[in-house]
């Protein structure tokens, strides 16, 4: 990813405080795109904020009061100064539909959806790492892995889910198919999202085991009589660990996005959702302040990464310790 | 003074067998079921319905299908609709309205306590309207069922005299529907914006919690004890301990979620598994017309070339109307055969001719409306113009596409073309209140023949200012003057007369198509018994049912 | 990586290229050793896309029906010889939509990686060409976009524009745009830095000629193969909008959306689900194992 080039920590912390300023940066571009993609689009907010229940009228004093509440009436930089401003508080505006403030309602789904991508993350993680293990350097059992991951990768997620709704929750019973209580309700739809997320880990962690297999200093511990599990698990496993956190940018999006399929398909409450939902009534404040959390989401765990890298990457350890 | 029939307590003990046989009769669950079972308390009915959750818990403020189902355990309404259609009191114990049509006296029940403690008194009642008719309120649609109000006096602590600006006669009536349900006083009066995240009312249950996007739990109220006596089966509180209310968007989940008993009880059963339920050992099955206006398909008369009637009517004639409501609903729909639902006052059976399906006499309309050419694709063809309509949809139900791809390919039978375009909610109901469509599609549920007010008469257009509800931009100076007198007649059989000629006009104008009745659809283990249905609405109402040992 | 403020040359690739071009394709240790030919998985990914391309040409030659006739006596009858995959819930034949909804799916996987790409190499190849300051903008805007995962920039960009087909292409199509003009940049300073610019400029080639006759094709080349793996990407993309209620409208038979209505018809009718999930699962996995093998060739010739 990046060359060493410092041999003290300044250089270090000179580098992550960049990437924190970055990563500010970033959110402040999300926040302005979005606001202009949203805002500037034409209609009536009247219409989205009466949503689509089947039987609608508004009087004329009604409609005022709308339009008075959220009225467009000034001018757009001052609009967008103001929505700066109010974000900078910490306030993402009232939600036409709901007419709550927006941070109340992410505040509220936030925790189902947290919830569902850890686990997710953790099944990813695991199925990634069993498989690879398992498959590294095994001609049969990298052939079954190579097409079993391939149609995983290749299927629809929402089909995926189907398939395993109606194998484990309708048919067998083994699993609830709705809610969001308990860790019974989480197995199915972090499944969902695991099963396609993985195959691109598997292979990279495959592939970086292979590799390291073949180092050198693998042949001298096998030498030494230690056992493949123990190779494998105790020196291979740690190498090819590195390439996987180029991932995390992907791992983020495919997470979030199959949050939004894996929560309206088996009734979880949650964000993606709330997403859906506010997409199709045209909830621009709601929809932006959504956006506006994934972008913060992706920054947040891309700084992590920033900050973890050096300490795994062994060439990059000195830089840190020194 | 035209007074209400008073529902005392006189004859309580009478009222409430005749009110068991009655419920028993007419919403027909398989009745062998309960014919010897004792009813008795305890047990939380865990129920599902589709996606459509209200955006806040502020009954007034809503206006999807799904509400009043949801609002009725938590709050009661002034009035409670009996079988016979008539007005029973429940809140109100009456309402006298004077000769003029334009004040009305309500008398309130006594004894009424509600959720926090708050007693029912006329100021009470006085809030309940202001709070309905406050612009911060959003009342979409029970701000539309008071607009006639003007102000109200207190009389004593039980009697208050309502003034509307005229006369209109469906004002008792829409008081007995979910929407209008009765907010604690003292909410209103000291915070009414908690409405939304936590209603307080005076019903069977009382809100425990609500986890957006998935559910709302209740508690049954211990000390209820004004049950409407024409419904319930019995006095005091519920049988039920509790209701859980689940949202299921997914069709498939929601059926399974009942075969696999993670719910109790399922509204919106999907039509195609509607046989599987009555198929199973262990469900029932029970279907409830909603009153009002059929599910109808919206022909828009300003946007040419639907201004001219021959081709609405050419439209009308070619539709296959009983083929396609059968294929929608697996044969559990009926067809609407005229504008209104027959459980609503005022119902006519229509017996024009021109309601039926012949496509023969539908090229007839097109050809002498002047579409008599054909283009390359078999479309008619007039000055150049291709005969189009333009649909545009919301994607959501199932049900709503596919009657829209297949009035398509009938339509396109005759050379009719249909355009479809899903959009976003706001965009098409944007591009609807516009008048830049050509079709649309909806259903309009209230228990009075002034749905037609409501659908048809011109002043109910859109305009700048207000959002009207005539989606079919029907403005037809003979067909206003009847409904405008329907409204504001309250001698019921001069009402009824104007209603029957109304709906005969509309015959004559064609300016929609209804299609079917939309029936609540509701499954459920067998453990569950007693099921019954609020008149005024047609929605699922908890107060008589219980679950027995085996659930 | 996005919130990089200097980016590393060689570029990584992007998630859109990780998250099919990883994957290892079955018959590929076949034909590692061997240059000259392609695996027997090559072959048959190229007949299936070569009837899927057939089908999206000239639907009626494979059709046995109108994809849009309804047929109210035979609502989800199951496959016979009449209908070989069955009928939907109006009728309609099944493998006659499967085969008129092969444009549909062309359009939407080629349609938007070609807007992906196309843009994306206007943007990477600029960014990689130009002075600091345009470099630093372009590619600071890259991060924001890259800040949104794709099927939420793709919702944005419909909730901003409304569904159906053309939007769903345009939303799917500009979602990918950032990972392409991040490749593509990179790309283009790798050959920029390369000895035969340097040496083409030696012998006194003008800018433009550089640029169109050595620095593009080069950087292009490895972004066509991703871009075969694309069109996969975008095809589940599309599938995932469709489920969401917002993909194109009906009746256009669309793989996506058929699978997605046939979900309510599990009980019923295990064919309406089954086909059309095999089509789009089919033509990723074809796509997915030809830009694999593609890459892999492109590799071995350069590296």
């Amino acid at each position: 990813m990046t060359q060493a080039r410092g041999r003290t920590v300044r250089p270090y912390l000179r580098r992550i405080g960049a990437r924190a300023l970055a990563g500010v940066g970033v959110l402040f571009g999300a926040a302005t795109l979005g606001f202009l993609a949203l805002y500037v689009l034409p209609g009536d907010p009247v219409y989205a904020i009466a949503g689509n229940p089947d039987q609608v009228s508004l009087s004329a004093e009604q409609v005022a009061a709308i339009r008075e509440t959220y009225g467009f009436d000034q001018p757009l930089y001052q609009q967008y100064l103001e929505y700066l401003g109010q974000l900078v508080r910490g306030d993402l505006g009232t939600s036409y539909q709901r007419q709550q403030p927006v941070t109340t309602l992410i505040a509220d789904q936030l925790g189902p959806t947290v919830q569902l991508a850890a686990a997710a993350f953790a099944t990813t993680l695991v199925l990634a790492f069993a498989v690879s293990l398992l498959t590294a350097k095994r001609r049969f059992g990298r052939g079954v892995s190579s097409v079993v991951e391939l149609f995983f990768i290749s299927a629809p997620g929402f089909w995926v889910g189907i398939v395993l709704l109606t194998v484990f929750s309708f048919r067998l019973g083994w699993l609830p198919a709705i809610g969001s209580g308990g860790w019974q309700t989480l197995v199915l739809p972090a499944l969902t999202i695991a099963v396609g997320a993985a195959p691109p880990l598997i292979q990279v962690l495959r592939n970086g085991l292979e590799d390291t297999l073949d180092e050198p200093f693998v042949l001298t511990a096998r030498t030494r009589g230690l056992s493949e599990a123990a190779v494998r698990l105790r020196h291979a496993l740690r190498h090819a660990l590195i390439p996987l956190t180029t991932l995390t940018g992907f791992l983020v999006g495919g997470l979030l996005g199959g949050a939004v399929i894996a929560e309206t398909l088996f009734s979880r409450q949650g964000v993606g959702r709330v997403l859906v939902t506010a997409v199709t009534a045209n909830d621009v404040p709601l929809v932006l302040g959504l956006v506006l959390l994934a972008a913060l989401a992706y920054v947040v765990v891309n700084f992590l990464v920033d900050v973890v890298y050096p300490l795994i990457d062994p060439r990059l350890r000195s830089e840190v310790t020194a | 003074m035209a007074a209400l029939k008073r529902a005392g307590g006189v004859l309580a003990g009478l009222a409430i067998v005749a009110a068991a046989a009655a419920c028993g009769g007419s919403t027909t669950p398989a009745s062998e079921q309960s014919a010897d079972a004792q009813p008795v308390s305890g047990g939380v009915l865990k129920v599902a319905l589709n996606a459509w959750e209200p955006t806040k818990l502020d009954p007034q403020s809503q206006g999807n299908s799904n509400d009043p189902l949801i609002f009725r355990p938590i709050f009661d309404t002034l009035f409670w609709q009996t079988e016979d259609g008539e007005l029973e009191g429940l809140l109100a114990e009456s309402a006298d309205i004077s000769d003029d049509g334009l004040t009305y006296t309500f008398h309130l029940r006594d004894g009424v306590t509600f959720h926090d403690g708050a007693e029912w008194t006329a100021e009470g009642l006085k809030l309940n309207f202001e709070h309905a008719l406050d612009p911060a309120t959003q009342a979409v649609l029970a701000g539309s069922y008071l607009a006639p109000y003007q102000s109200s006096e207190v009389i004593d602590d039980l009697t208050l005299e309502v003034t509307l600006s005229e006369p209109y006669s469906a004002f008792l009536s829409v008081l007995a529907q979910g929407y209008l349900g009765i907010i604690s006083p003292q909410q209103l009066a000291e915070a009414p914006e908690t409405v939304a995240e936590n209603p307080i009312g005076s019903g069977p249950f009382r809100f425990v919690s609500w986890t957006k996007g998935e559910k709302i739990v209740y508690e049954r109220y211990d000390d209820y004890d004004w049950a409407p006596e024409s419904g319930a089966t019995h006095t005091g509180p519920a049988y039920l301990d509790g209701l859980e209310i689940n949202f299921i968007a997914e069709d498939s989940v929601r059926y399974n979620a009942l075969v696999a008993g993670d719910v109790d009880l399922i509204d919106w059963t999907p039509p195609q598994n509607a046989q599987s339920v009555r198929d199973s050992e262990n469900l029932e099955f029970v279907k409830f017309d909603r009153p009002g206006h059929p599910y109808a398909l919206w022909l828009n008369e300003s946007n040419p070339p639907l201004d001219d009637v021959l081709v609405r009517k050419g439209v009308f004639a070619a539709l296959d109307r009983e083929a396609i409501v059968e294929t929608v609903s697996f044969g559990e729909w009926e067809v609407a055969d005229g504008f209104l639902v027959p459980s609503t006052p005022a119902y006519v059976e229509n017996t024009n001719a021109e309601f039926a399906y012949d496509v023969d006499q539908a090229n007839e309309f097109l050809d002498e409306a002047g579409w008599t050419e054909r283009d390359a694709e078999g479309y008619r063809v007039r000055d150049g113009r291709r005969l189009s309509l333009y649909f545009p949809t919301l994607g959501d139900v199932t049900q709503a596409n596919q009657i829209v791809e297949l009035a398509q390919s009938q339509l396109k039978a005759v050379g009719v073309e249909v355009v479809i375009e899903v959009l976003s909610d706001d965009q098409q109901q944007q591009i609807v209140a516009d008048g830049g469509h050509h079709l649309s599609a909806g259903i309009w549920t209230t228990n009075t023949a002034d749905v037609l007010f409501i659908k048809y008469h011109s002043s109910e257009i859109t305009t700048p200012e207000r959002r009207g509800t005539n989606q079919t931009f029907t403005a037809d100076a003979e067909l206003d003057q009847l409904i405008s007198q329907g409204r504001s007649t309250t001698d019921t059989e001069e009402r009824a007369g104007l209603y029957a000629q109304a709906q005969e006009r509309l015959t004559e104008i064609v300016p929609s198509i209804p299609l079917y009745y939309r029936p609540s659809l509701v499954s459920y283990h067998d453990y569950v018994h007693d099921i019954a249905f609020d008149r005024a609405y047609g929605n699922l109402w908890f107060y008589n049912t219980w679950k027995d040992a085996t659930g | 990586m996005s919130a990089t403020p200097e980016v590393t040359e060689a570029a990584e690739p992007p998630p859109a290229a990780v998250l099919a071009g990883t994957v290892a394709v079955p018959g590929r240790r076949w034909t590692a050793g061997s240059r000259r030919g392609f695996g027997w998985a090559f072959w048959v990914s190229a007949a299936v896309l070569g009837l899927i391309a057939l089908a999206a040409v000239a639907p009626s030659l494979l059709a046995p029906h109108d994809p849009l006739a309804t047929d109210l006596a035979a609502v989800l009858a199951p496959p016979s010889a009449e209908h070989v995959f069955g009928t939907d819930e109006s009728g309609r034949d099944i493998a006659s939509r499967l085969v008129h909804g092969a444009r549909n799916a062309v359009l939407l996987g080629v349609g938007a990686t070609a807007i992906a790409v196309g843009v994306g190499s206007v943007v990477g190849v600029i960014a990689g060409l130009g002075n600091r300051l345009l470099d630093g903008l372009l590619m600071r805007l890259t991060d924001v976009s890259l800040a949104f995962p794709e099927l939420l920039l793709a919702l944005l960009i419909i909730a901003v524009f409304g569904g159906g087909t053309l939007n769903v292409v345009l939303a799917i199509g500009i979602a990918g745009i950032p990972n392409y003009a991040r490749l593509i940049r990179g790309q283009t300073l790798a050959v920029r830095r390369s000895g035969y610019v340097e040496a083409a400029r030696g012998i006194g080639l003008n800018r433009r000629r550089i640029v169109t006759g050595h620095v593009l094709p080069n950087a292009i080349r490895p972004v066509i193969v991703l871009a075969t793996i694309g069109i996969g990407t975008a095809t589940l993309a599309g599938a995932g909008l469709s489920f969401l209620g917002l993909g194109v409208s009906p009746p256009t038979p669309e793989w996506g959306s058929m699978l997605s209505v046939s979900r309510n018809y599990l009980e019923l009718a295990w064919w309406y689900g089954a086909f059309p999930g095999l089509a789009i699962t089919a033509l990723v996995i074809s796509t997915t194992t030809m830009g694999r093998q593609l890459q892999a060739r492109v590799e071995g010739r350069t590296g």
